[in-house]
Formats: C-alpha cells, sequence, structure tokens
C-alpha cells in the first residue's frame, strides 16, 4: 500500500468513521496525517536538548547537528526534550443540528467534530501539551480542564464517546431531547476562566442566530490572547441544498415544521449561509482567528494543519 | 337586457376538455416528502414568501389554462349575445316565411268586405282575399330584412312548395316568389311546411333565427296537427316549458305594453259569430305574450325546443301572422252521392251534403245542378235549410241522363267561393277494373260439393265469374285480377272499381278495414257465397262492417231432386236487370237454385231480386250487393243461364258507376288513373283539366289494357281523358277537400301549445315593426372570445416562464 492511499484512507471521515473506539479513529487519523507530511511535527519545540537521531527527509536543516556532520561526515539531527506549557481548549458543539447527516454513507456534524476533536487530542497528547474539553449547545454539558496525562486523554475520549453515543442514537432514530444552540454565551463562560494564555479550537455548525454574540466571545479569547482556531462543520447539503421536490423540513433543535420549494428556496438559502460563512470569516480574519469550513467529507488533515500552524504560532 | 344563445352548440362538449388541467394537477401532485435539517432558520424567511408567491402563481396558472380551454371551446360554439342594449350591433338573420296558400285563405278578408258577404265578379282577381293580405303581410317581413339576411320561403298549401332550396340572400328573388304565389285548391299542411323550414333554419349560422307563420290558422289543420302531438305521448307543457327557455332576449323584457300600434283588424266581422279568441285583437298589447310572466333566461344557451314531434332551433324566434280573428259564415259541399237508378224515372240522383260551418242558420238558399261543360247548363234546382254548424242533404233528380256524363253542384255566395262547387262523373267510358277474390286459387275438382253431381258442373269460386265478365279474355269489357283473400290485406291492392268475394271464407281484419274505406271511397262490392261461408263469421265480421243492413240467416237446402228456387228480380228497373224482358215477380231464367241462404234485408238496405216469392236473393246496401248463393257451380246452374253473363255484367258496371259519383282518389292533389283498352284509341293521348290546360300521358301496357296515370292534380272540376281523335276516354271528377272550409280560427292556447309559449302572436294587421324585431340586435362573440385566449395565452406564458409572480 502506497503512503498516499494509506492516508487517505486513514484521513477520510467516512472510513474512519467506521471505527467504534475513538482512541482508535484519532491515532488512525493522526498517524495518516503524519505520514503525509514532510516535516516531524513532534520535535524541534522544546529548548532542552535530549539526543541525536538520523536525519530523515523531511526533518529541518536548522536542527542539523553540524558539529557531527564535520566530525563523522554522517548527519544528525538533534532532538530536544519535549517540554511544553501549551494548554488547548477544544470546544464541541453539540447542540442537535450537529446531528445532522445528509449522507447515508457519510457522518453527521457531531461525529465529524468529535472525530476531529479526538484526533487533534491525541496529537497535542503525543506532543506532551496539554488538553481540555467543553461539549455545550445551550449551556454546558462537560468541561475538562486541559491536561497532559494519557488518562486524561482516555477520559477526554470518554466524554466525546458519550457525545458520539448520541450521534449514534439520532442516527437509528432513537429518541433524543433537542438541544439549541447558544455558542457565544458558552464561549464566554469559557473565557471568563480561563486565565493561563493557551489554544481554543472551536467546532461547531453556527446555527446560532446571535452571531454577534459569538463574535463578541471569540474577540474575548483574543482578548486575552489566546489563539483561537474556528472551525465550521457543514454538512454538504447544507452548503449545496440538493432538494428538488416539494417537502416538509422539520427543525432538529425546535421541531418546526416548514412547507419548503427547494427550487425556489435554494438559491436564495445558499446565499444565506455563505453570507455566515463570510461574517465570521471577516470577522475571524480581523481578529486574527484562524476560521476554516470544513464540509463533513473534507479529509481531517486540513483540520490538522491549521492546527499545527496555530501550534506553531504559539511556540 | 341581453340574451346569450349558440350557433353552433355541438361544441359545448369541448368545454369538458376545461378539466384536463385540473386533472394533470390533482394528477400530478405528490406528497411533500419530511426532511430532518439541521435548522430552518433561514428556509423559514425565504419559503414562507415563496410559497406563498409559488401558491399563487400555481392558482393562476391552473385558472388561465382552464380559462384558455373554456374559452377557446366556448367560441367554437359562436356564441351570440342579443339583446336591444346600444352597444350591440344588429346581426344577421335567417327569416323563414311560412305562407299558407290553402283554399281557405281564397276567403274574403271580412276586414275588406266589411263583415258582409262580398261580390264575387266585384272582388275577382284575388283582391280583397285573406290570401292577398297574407302576402302583403309575408312582403311586409321581406322589408325589414337587410343585406346579409337569408331567406326561406316556403308555401304551406299540400303539397308544401318551397321555391328555394337553400336560404337565399336575394330578397328580390324572394320579392318576386311572394307577389306572384297564387292559391292553392288544397288545404293547409303548416306542420309540413314548419318541417322543411325547420330543416333549412338548423343549418343556417346566422346571429337570429326567426320564423314567421302567415296563415288563417284554421282550427280544423291545427286540430290534426294537435293530434298527432298528443299521439306524440309528450308531456303537454313541455314543448311551452323549452319555449319559454328559447323566447328572444326582447321578449323578456320587464315592463309595460309593446309600442306597437294598435292592430287595424276586427271590423264588422269581430262583433259575429265566435269570439275572436285565436288571436289578439291588436289594442295596446298587440304583441300577445303568453307566458310573460313565467321569467327564464333568453335562450338557453344549449335550449332545443321539442314541440310536438318537432324540434325548433335553438334561439328561433316564432312570429305567428294571423290574417283572420273571427270565424266566418260559410256553407260548405261535403259530399256528392250519385244514385243511377234513383230520381225521377230512374234517370239519376245525386244526393249533395252541405254543411253549415258557420253559428247562424241558413234558410232559403239555393243549391244548383249543372250539366258541366264550357257554358254549364243549370239542370235543376232547390231550395235549403240547414241549422248552424250542422249539415242537410239535398236530392236533385236528374231530369234527363246527363249527356256530358259530368254534373256540377253549385252553392250560392258566400265567403269561401272554393267550395261551393262539386263535381260528379255519371258515365265513364272506358273498362271497368275488377278484382276478383276467390276462396281459393286453382280448381278445387268435383269432390266438395254435394251438389256438384247434380248441377253436373266443375266447380270453381271464380272461374265462371272470371270467364263472364272478361268472356273474350282480353280485358275488352272487364279487366279481372284474380286474388286470394290475404291480397286484400294490402290496401294497394284495392284501386279498382268492384271488388268481387267469391265462397271467401275468412279475411283478415286488416282485409275488412280496406275494404270497408274501399266502399267509404265509393266502391261496389259484390259478394257471392259458397260452401266456405260460415254464416255467423259473416254476419260479424264483415257484413257488420261493410253492410251492415244486411244480415244472413241460415242456409236453405232444397229437399231433394226435382225441387229447386227460380231467380226473380224484385225491383222494376234496377240497372242489374235493366233491359231483361221480365217484370217483377217473373223468373229471370231457368236456372236452379237448390242451396241458398236466407239473408234480412233490414233498413237501409233494399232488395233486388228474390228466390221464388219471399227468399232475398241480391240485397243492396249503399254499395253493397249480396247474392245469397254462389257463382261457382256448385249450389246451383245459375252461372250457365243465359241470363247470369248479362245480370253479373249490369250489376257491377251499376256498382262501378257508383263509384264514379263518389269515389275517390277525387280530391286536389290526388292522381288521377285510367284503364283504356289497348288499341281503342289514338295517340297521343291527353288529359285536359277543367282550365282546358292538356297534359300528354304516354300509357304503360298491361296485359290487354293500357293504364293512363298522373301523379297529381291541382285544380277542381271535370278532368277528361281524351285520344287524338277527340273521344272520350274516361272522366274524372276532382273536388276540393270540404274540410278547409270550416273557417273556424284555433284558440290561442292551441297556438301555443304548438309553436311554444314563446311565440308572439301578432295581431291582425298589426305591423310588424322593427320594435318588434329588436331581438335581431346582437352580435357573434367568438372574435373577442379568441382574441382574449390569445392574450391569455401570452399571460400564461410569462407566468409559466416565472417572469411574474417569481
Amino acid at each position: 500500500m502506497s503512503s498516499s492511499s494509506t492516508k487517505e484512507r486513514f484521513l477520510d471521515p467516512g472510513l474512519v468513521g467506521k471505527l467504534q473506539r475513538l482512541d482508535l479513529v484519532a491515532r488512525r487519523v493522526v498517524e495518516g496525517f503524519l505520514t503525509g507530511l514532510h516535516k516531524s511535527p513532534f520535535h524541534g519545540f522544546s529548548v532542552e536538548f535530549a539526543e541525536h537521531r538520523q536525519y530523515m527527509p523531511g526533518d529541518e536543516l536548522r536542527y542539523l547537528d553540524w558539529k557531527v556532520l564535520a566530525k563523522s561526515d554522517r548527519y544528525y539531527i538533534k532532538q530536544f526534550e519535549e517540554e511544553t506549557n501549551l494548554r488547548a481548549h477544544l470546544l464541541v458543539d453539540t447542540s442537535t443540528s450537529m446531528l445532522f447527516q445528509s449522507e447515508p454513507d457519510g457522518v453527521s456534524k457531531l461525529r465529524y467534530a468529535i472525530q476531529l476533536a479526538a484526533s487533534i487530542a491525541y496529537l497535542m497528547n503525543r506532543q506532551n501539551d496539554a488538553v481540555g474539553l467543553m461539549t455545550f449547545s445551550d449551556k454546558i454539558h462537560s468541561h475538562l480542564q486541559p491536561r497532559s496525562s494519557g488518562a486524561h486523554l482516555r477520559h477526554l475520549f470518554q466524554e466525546l464517546e458519550v457525545e458520539a453515543r448520541r450521534s449514534a442514537i439520532r442516527k437509528g432514530k432513537g429518541e433524543e431531547t433537542p438541544r439549541s444552540t447558544a455558542i457565544g454565551k458558552c464561549l464566554e463562560y469559557l473565557a471568563d476562566r480561563v486565565q493561563r494564555r493557551g489554544l481554543v479550537v472551536l467546532l461547531t455548525d453556527f446555527w446560532d442566530h446571535n452571531e454577534h454574540d459569538v463574535v463578541r466571545a471569540l474577540k474575548h479569547f483574543r482578548h486575552r490572547r489566546h489563539e483561537v482556531v474556528v472551525f465550521q462543520i457543514q454538512d454538504p447539503a447544507e452548503a449545496e441544498f440538493p432538494y428538488r421536490e416539494e417537502s416538509v423540513f422539520h427543525d432538529m433543535e425546535t421541531g418546526e415544521k416548514l412547507n419548503v420549494l427547494p427550487w425556489e428556496a435554494a438559491k436564495e438559502f445558499k446565499r444565506r449561509v455563505d453570507e455566515r460563512t463570510q461574517f465570521y470569516q471577516r470577522h475571524c480574519g480581523a481578529n486574527g482567528i484562524t476560521f476554516e469550513r470544513l464540509l463533513t467529507r473534507t479529509p481531517y488533515d486540513l483540520a490538522l494543519l491549521r492546527y499545527l500552524e496555530k501550534r506553531q504560532r504559539l511556540n | 337586457m341581453f340574451g346569450l344563445s349558440l350557433l353552433n352548440s355541438v361544441f359545448l362538449a369541448g368545454l369538458a376538455a376545461a378539466l384536463l388541467p385540473i386533472l394533470i394537477h390533482l394528477f400530478s401532485k405528490k406528497k411533500a416528502q419530511d426532511v430532518q435539517f439541521s435548522s430552518i432558520e433561514y428556509l423559514r424567511e425565504i419559503s414562507i414568501k415563496k410559497v406563498r408567491r409559488m401558491r399563487l402563481r400555481q392558482f393562476l396558472l391552473l385558472a388561465l389554462r382552464v380559462l384558455i380551454i373554456a374559452s377557446f371551446a366556448f367560441a367554437m360554439t359562436r356564441p351570440v349575445m342579443k339583446g336591444s342594449a346600444g352597444s350591440v350591433t344588429r346581426g344577421t338573420s335567417t327569416v323563414a316565411i311560412l305562407l299558407d296558400n290553402s283554399y281557405s285563405m281564397g276567403a274574403f278578408d271580412p276586414a275588406v268586405s266589411g263583415g258582409a258577404v262580398p261580390d264575387v265578379a266585384a272582388t275577382s282577381g284575388g283582391d280583397g282575399t285573406l290570401f292577398a293580405q297574407a302576402k302583403s303581410r309575408a312582403l311586409e317581413v321581406l322589408d325589414l330584412m337587410k343585406d346579409g339576411d337569408q331567406g326561406i320561403l316556403a308555401f304551406t298549401s299540400r303539397p308544401v312548395e318551397m321555391p328555394f332550396q337553400t336560404p337565399v340572400a336575394n330578397l328580390g328573388l324572394l320579392r318576386q316568389e311572394v307577389e306572384r304565389s297564387r292559391l292553392a285548391y288544397t288545404p293547409s299542411d303548416l306542420r309540413a311546411g314548419l318541417e322543411q323550414a325547420l330543416a333549412m333554419l338548423e343549418d343556417a349560422r346566422t346571429i337570429n333565427k326567426e320564423l314567421f307563420v302567415v296563415s288563417d290558422f284554421q282550427q280544423a289543420d291545427l286540430e290534426e296537427w294537435a293530434a298527432l302531438w298528443n299521439e306524440s305521448s309528450r308531456e303537454p307543457d313541455l314543448g311551452a316549458l323549452l319555449g319559454i327557455l328559447a323566447r328572444p332576449a326582447h321578449a323578456q323584457n320587464a315592463g309595460g305594453p309593446s309600442e306597437a300600434p294598435p292592430a287595424a283588424s276586427g271590423g264588422a266581422g269581430a262583433g259575429e259569430g265566435e269570439s275572436a279568441t285565436g288571436v289578439s285583437n291588436g289594442g295596446a298589447g298587440a304583441v300577445d305574450r303568453v307566458g310573460d310572466d313565467d321569467g327564464g333566461a333568453g335562450a338557453g344557451a344549449s335550449a332545443v325546443r321539442n314541440q310536438g314531434d318537432l324540434k325548433l332551433p335553438e334561439g328561433l324566434s316564432v312570429y305567428l301572422v294571423p290574417v283572420r280573428d273571427v270565424r266566418q259564415e260559410n256553407l260548405s259541399i261535403a259530399s256528392l252521392h250519385f244514385d243511377p237508378s234513383g230520381g225521377f224515372a230512374g234517370k239519376g240522383r245525386v244526393t249533395v251534403s252541405i254543411e253549415n260551418q258557420g253559428v247562424d242558420a241558413v234558410n232559403g238558399r239555393v243549391v244548383r245542378l249543372l250539366e258541366a261543360g264550357d257554358i254549364p247548363t243549370p239542370l235543376v234546382d232547390r231550395e235549403f235549410d240547414v241549422a248552424p254548424l250542422a249539415a242537410t242533404e239535398v236530392e236533385l233528380d236528374l231530369p234527363e241522363a246527363s249527356e256530358s256524363g259530368v254534373l256540377e253542384v253549385r252553392l250560392g255566395a258566400d265567403f269561401l267561393e272554393e267550395d261551393n262547387r262539386a263535381y260528379l262523373v255519371t258515365a265513364n267510358p272506358g273498362t271497368k277494373e275488377v278484382l276478383l277474390v276467390r276462396g281459393s286459387i286453382g280448381s278445387r275438382g268435383n269432390e266438395a260439393s254435394p251438389f256438384a253431381s247434380t248441377t253436373g258442373l266443375v266447380q270453381d269460386d271464380g272461374l265462371y265469374i272470371a270467364r263472364a265478365l272478361d268472356p273474350t279474355g282480353d280485358g275488352r269489357y272487364h279487366k279481372v285480377v284474380e286474388v286470394g283473400p290475404d291480397a286484400l290485406a294490402d290496401p294497394a291492392s284495392l284501386t279498382v272499381d268492384v271488388v268481387v268475394l267469391s265462397d271467401v271464407g275468412r279475411l283478415s281484419p286488416a282485409a275488412v278495414e280496406n275494404l270497408e274505406r274501399f266502399r267509404q271511397r265509393g266502391g261496389g262490392i259484390f259478394i257471392a257465397l259458397g260452401d266456405r261461408v260460415d254464416l255467423r263469421y259473416y254476419n260479424s265480421q264483415i257484413l257488420g262492417r261493410i253492410a251492415p243492413s244486411i244480415e244472413l240467416l241460415n242456409v236453405m237446402t232444397e229437399p231433394g231432386e226435382g225441387t229447386y228456387r227460380s231467380l226473380r228480380p224484385a225491383a222494376a228497373g234496377h240497372p242489374a236487370f235493366r233491359g231483361f224482358p221480365v217484370s217483377p215477380g217473373d223468373d229471370l231464367s231457368s236456372a236452379k237454385f237448390q242451396r241458398i241462404v236466407e239473408s234480412q234485408a233490414r233498413e237501409g238496405a233494399r232488395v233486388v231480386a228474390h228466390f221464388g216469392s219471399e227468399v232475398p236473393a241480391l240485397v243492396e246496401d249503399d254499395g253493397v250487393v249480396l247474392f245469397s248463393s254462389s257463382l261457382d257451380g256448385t249450389w246451383n246452374d245459375f252461372v250457365t243461364s243465359a241470363s247470369f253473363l248479362p245480370m253479373m255484367h249490369l250489376t257491377l258496371d251499376y256498382l262501378a258507376s257508383r263509384a264514379e259519383g263518389e269515389r275517390g282518389p277525387r280530391t286536389v292533389g290526388d292522381p288521377l288513373e285510367a284503364m283504356v283498352e289497348s288499341g281503342s284509341y289514338q295517340v297521343p293521348v291527353q288529359l285536359v283539366d277543367p282550365e282546358g290546360g292538356r297534359l300528354p300521358l304516354d300509357p304503360v301496357q298491361q296485359g290487354a289494357v293500357d293504364r293512363f296515370r298522373t301523379e297529381t292534380t291541382t285544380l277542381p272540376g271535370g278532368y277528361e281523358l281524351v285520344d287524338a281523335g277527340g273521344e272520350v276516354l274516361s272522366r274524372f271528377a276532382v273536388n276540393v277537400d270540404p274540410e278547409e272550409g270550416d273557417l273556424s280560427v284555433a284558440q290561442t292556447d292551441r297556438l301555443h301549445r304548438l309553436f311554444g309559449r314563446g311565440a308572439q302572436i301578432l295581431g291582425v294587421g298589426q305591423p310588424i315593426s322593427r320594435e318588434l324585431l329588436e331581438g335581431r340586435y346582437g352580435r357573434e362573440l367568438w372574435r373577442p372570445l379568441l382574441m382574449m385566449v390569445l392574450l391569455l395565452l401570452v399571460v400564461e406564458t410569462f407566468l409559466a416562464r416565472g417572469r411574474f409572480l417569481s
């Protein structure tokens, strides 16, 4: 199996979503992602030297030990003690709208968000970064303070598993107590309580009509010198609105029904959705926040790449 | 007010196609599927407005498509809006005029004569008759027509004459036909005229369809029609009800009476006789609009009036234009009866039946018998009285036998001249045609009769009679046609002078009915009995119908050989024994009668000969002569006696001559037919009518005789069939139908029943004004409808493409 095909297999949400255990998902995603990278993300960030290892293609030349090269004519890379004080917060929107899944073979937005969050957490844990988790909808459902231990990571995975089961129950048309969305309120809550500078990763679909509250809360994080990465997770149907026949649309959060003529509404709907995305893009850009729109069929590497960029900036 | 009618209502069915868009909409509509979606926050704002617009657009599209199809189908029906409003213009009309030219229309107009019987000489030429007035009324209708209108003209005397077989746009031609039209001598047949006119009107595609009936609307004519109406078993009110639907729009205008001026009808005659119930007498409301309070729409879009067994086209306006509104006094000759043996010294007697059609008694009027010819010669006059609405019979004895063979009977002047004259033929040259009805066709041999051995004759019920009547076998004396009893069921077999029944056992009811009619028409019937005759059946089924004064009692058979009865004339001078050198009571011949049937002659019948001294042998009852024994050689040997042949000739000639005086086909319009011995005349042969007109006729050979026939007659009077040498081969008397002489007027109810409640009855003399014809104003709507369809199509196209309401 070639490395590229392995990567695709590992990073495709539809494929990895079939795995039940979230730790396996996270490991596969991260390993697959790392396989495709040309430089190692694990070393070179800390200051304490640890050991040498043989140069591998993709390693940065600045970590090449010139002295060893001069003495032995061998290429060695200096490795450092992985010492960090990075604290990351994964904020996962678990409102009912996140359960939406249009493609039978795909994954729901919540599942996508959970898998992505697990992958980032795994990756961070590999880097000895402390990672925390907050799940929320119109209120905060769980909140784990950032820690870097393996036990904490398992705990984090368990919390995510709980939310993942919600998604599975919904997929099987089980009973579901609707959860509405109040992103701004929940972010403000966290922003008030996190004193130490760190990384905030928000995974949400942004179905919150209080858009300015959301932006205000994001600004609040920035005000406290946090680095913020926002992943807007969308189902392809939300972006493309592929419906053709007259339908009764059921709002998953409110249960409200509405008779819709898709051919009449599609254009305007897509425009409104794009406007919302642009709104967040604009405000995020203006406040130094990384904003990435992810469809549930988008491979995870893009999201992980965005995370790493931010991680590097923090160093 | 407006009324809507359709010129092409068959396309109304196309309106059903307007349901197609609705059906397509219903069948193509799917149930909306349920979709779980993240949030309908945006969709709510978008869709509520969109869905409302879309639903409105869909509804408008559906309505437009329905409207387009319905409008197109409706345009195809060629709707016509009629009304009196100024916004519409006068539409084209097809006008059918039924002009009654029956001979009752020759009556003098009481309005002209002042109610008195006019001087015939002063009013000759037709002026002052009802027909002259009718023509002027028809011309009045034509004057109201304009370019683009079409006319249909029908003269409704029998047979109905249509000068043009299609509607005519040339009003000059129509006017010319009306002006030169003449009275006929036949009764009116309004119904047939109406049928033919309606057939042409039905195909007319003009906005207006109008029917004008100009007639005297005789009650007698319409009674016959009404009888047909009743026979059709339709509900009496159906025609009236549908008539209301089809009334012209202007007839439904609420409001006061018509502005038409009072009619100038009435005159002195209006106060006489029966009240003028038939038509309006004029006055303020000159147009009789029975049922105006019935309301109802103008012309129902699909209304078809069933008038009796006739269908009046939708939207047809019917105007009845009477030319007489009062009953007129009139005497008419109902029938003539000629008794060749009656009267003074057996020279002949004419019995005239005269009917008084008026409500006043007539006293001291004169009936005159004349010898017909170029200059009729008066023979005898008689005064008579007749009660109102009754008939009387006057006997006129001929002083001398008629020389010309044609007699004329004439009454004094009254309002209607045509029925004051009648003609009869007393003697007719030519071969008599005899229908010999045998009990069976073919010889039966001698086995059946116990007397065959006694008489020693061949038993055959037709042989001796046939030989006696046509001894030369070439039809020179009588043309004999031999048939079986079944043939009498066909009325066509009875176009002969005399019918002979020889030992006929039974006859079908239809045969008896035909015989009865034949006798009533003046035909003669000779009955000989025989073994097949069942006396009880004869009395009840045959004689009871055609000779009710004769009754058969029982069969009398002489006890033994050598005993017999003889035939003895009983009435002196009877044509059956004319020339025989015997006196009443003497034996006619040596013929021996061994078996006879005793018969009884009741009042109305007379015994012409006896068997022996007391048993009737030859009994006569109004055209029927019964011979109370057989003529087949079984019951007697009369058929071989010397007196058999001459007595049969005389008796049958007598019966045939009776027929000459009375028998039809002798009314105007009927065909004439004569049989002439082949080779006994010089060609060409012509039929000379009463006015001297000559019609060449070609013979049709039938055995030894030639048949001459003309299909119709047009004049009353004496007709002669003459050969090139001037010899008269046959004579005919043709008379008018006396029923037309009844000058009573039909009731209003009757007219409305026959022509529909919507029919407008004009007053006599009331002008046919433009106001009356305002129903002609209207216009066709198909053009604006098609324009609307085009406009709707454009709107639909824009709407369907989302240009509007998107």
